[in-house]
């Protein structure tokens, strides 16, 4: 009866973290960020106060949902990810909220974006407010932004699968992460997204709760030295080696304990 | 003045040591960006090794229109004038 109660209660405040995502996503793009463009003298303050904004409201998110016992989670190494350093942040993406308890840390981080949320309904406004990096850019405009964020001391997060990781499948990387980490060049923070249940995967709806509370654990790994691998091969050999260490890694972390 | 066959070989040996292509996949109709793992920065770095080798300039654009490893023999071949001996520059 308890355990059904509990179901119950995290299917509800599910739908309605769900709900209020998007709604909220919504309404900062018709009222806050409007306001912030007004008030911001270049493009720079603009997006970096739109960031934080996002960071906020991500904040107040996760923290609802630990509130309400609907998710637990656990961090290690956390002030590593908050002080921004102009790096590649990597992260495999098991689940849709990843990314949401990443920047619920990372105040003013870039991200790179699939291409499709920039038409979503609710969410386009929010990603083009930011002025994130959509993912099917030709290569210059991508490198072009990559470059501007490093720059200015922000760290990029990149999802190298390209899309979410699907359960009990090895981690198939994408090259261009390393493309662009030896290119910049920046160094690579390694993360890694592991939950106890299987939940907000790919291809599943909102209301496919888990049967226990899940618990969301991110571990913030070693920092890549990119420059020491660029030191000894030609960039080319560097992107295939980088892509194959960090798959092997991943996939040494996720099933092989 | 190089022939299509030394073309090919200094190809091929650019996209086995470079690229990491295996050996066994490099045929003059092989597709650079689907059979060979070839990707658009990759095609940039092979531009630049490409003119180290012939001394000469290759538009990006013309190697935009490249899609098998023929192609590029053909492209890197008509870069050399008939006749004339091109001064082959060859920087490892």
């Amino acid at each position: 009866m308890v355990r059904r109660l509990d179901y119950l209660w995290r299917l509800l405040i599910t739908g309605a973290a769900f709900l209020s995502f998007s709604l909220f996503g919504f309404l900062m793009t018709v009222t806050l960020f409007p306001l912030v463009s007004r008030l911001s003298r270049t493009n720079e303050e603009r997006v970096n106060r739109i960031r934080w904004l996002i960071h906020k409201a991500f904040q107040l998110l996760i923290a609802s949902l630990l509130f309400f016992k609907v998710i637990d989670f656990g961090f290690k190494g956390a002030e590593r990810l908050s002080g921004e350093r102009g790096r590649l942040v990597v992260a495999n993406h098991p689940t849709l909220i990843d990314v949401v308890l990443m920047l619920s840390i990372m105040p003013q981080a870039q991200c790179m974006v699939k291409h499709n949320l920039w038409s979503h309904r609710f969410l386009g406004g929010v990603v083009r407010a930011a002025g994130y990096i959509r993912n099917d850019g030709d290569p210059e405009t991508i490198l072009e932004a990559c470059r501007a964020a490093i720059q200015q001391g922000h760290d990029i997060i990149v999802f190298p699968e390209g899309t979410r990781t699907v359960p009990g499948k090895p981690i198939k990387f994408q090259r261009g992460f390393a493309n662009i980490a030896a290119i910049v060049p920046c160094n690579i923070q390694v993360v890694t997204v592991t939950c106890s249940q299987e939940t907000l995967t790919k291809g599943s709806s909102w209301y496919e709760i888990p049967k226990q509370r899940p618990r969301f654990y991110i571990s913030v790994g070693e920092e890549l030295d990119v420059k020491t691998y660029l030191a000894r091969e030609p960039r080319a050999k560097v992107v295939r080696r980088l892509t194959r260490e960090l798959e092997d890694y991943y996939n040494r972390k996720l099933y092989h304990g | 003045m190089m022939t299509k066959e030394e073309i090919y070989k200094r190809l091929e040996d650019y996209l086995i040591n470079l690229f990491e292509v295996p050996a066994e996949d490099i045929k003059l109709d092989a597709l650079l960006f689907d059979d060979l793992d070839i990707d658009s920065i990759d095609a940039v770095d092979l531009l630049v090794k490409i003119q180290e080798l012939t001394g000469r300039k290759i538009s990006p654009e013309a190697f935009k229109s490249v899609r098998t490893v023929g192609d590029v023999v053909d492209q890197v071949y008509a870069l050399f004038p008939a006749d004339a001996p091109a001064k082959v520059e060859n920087i490892e």
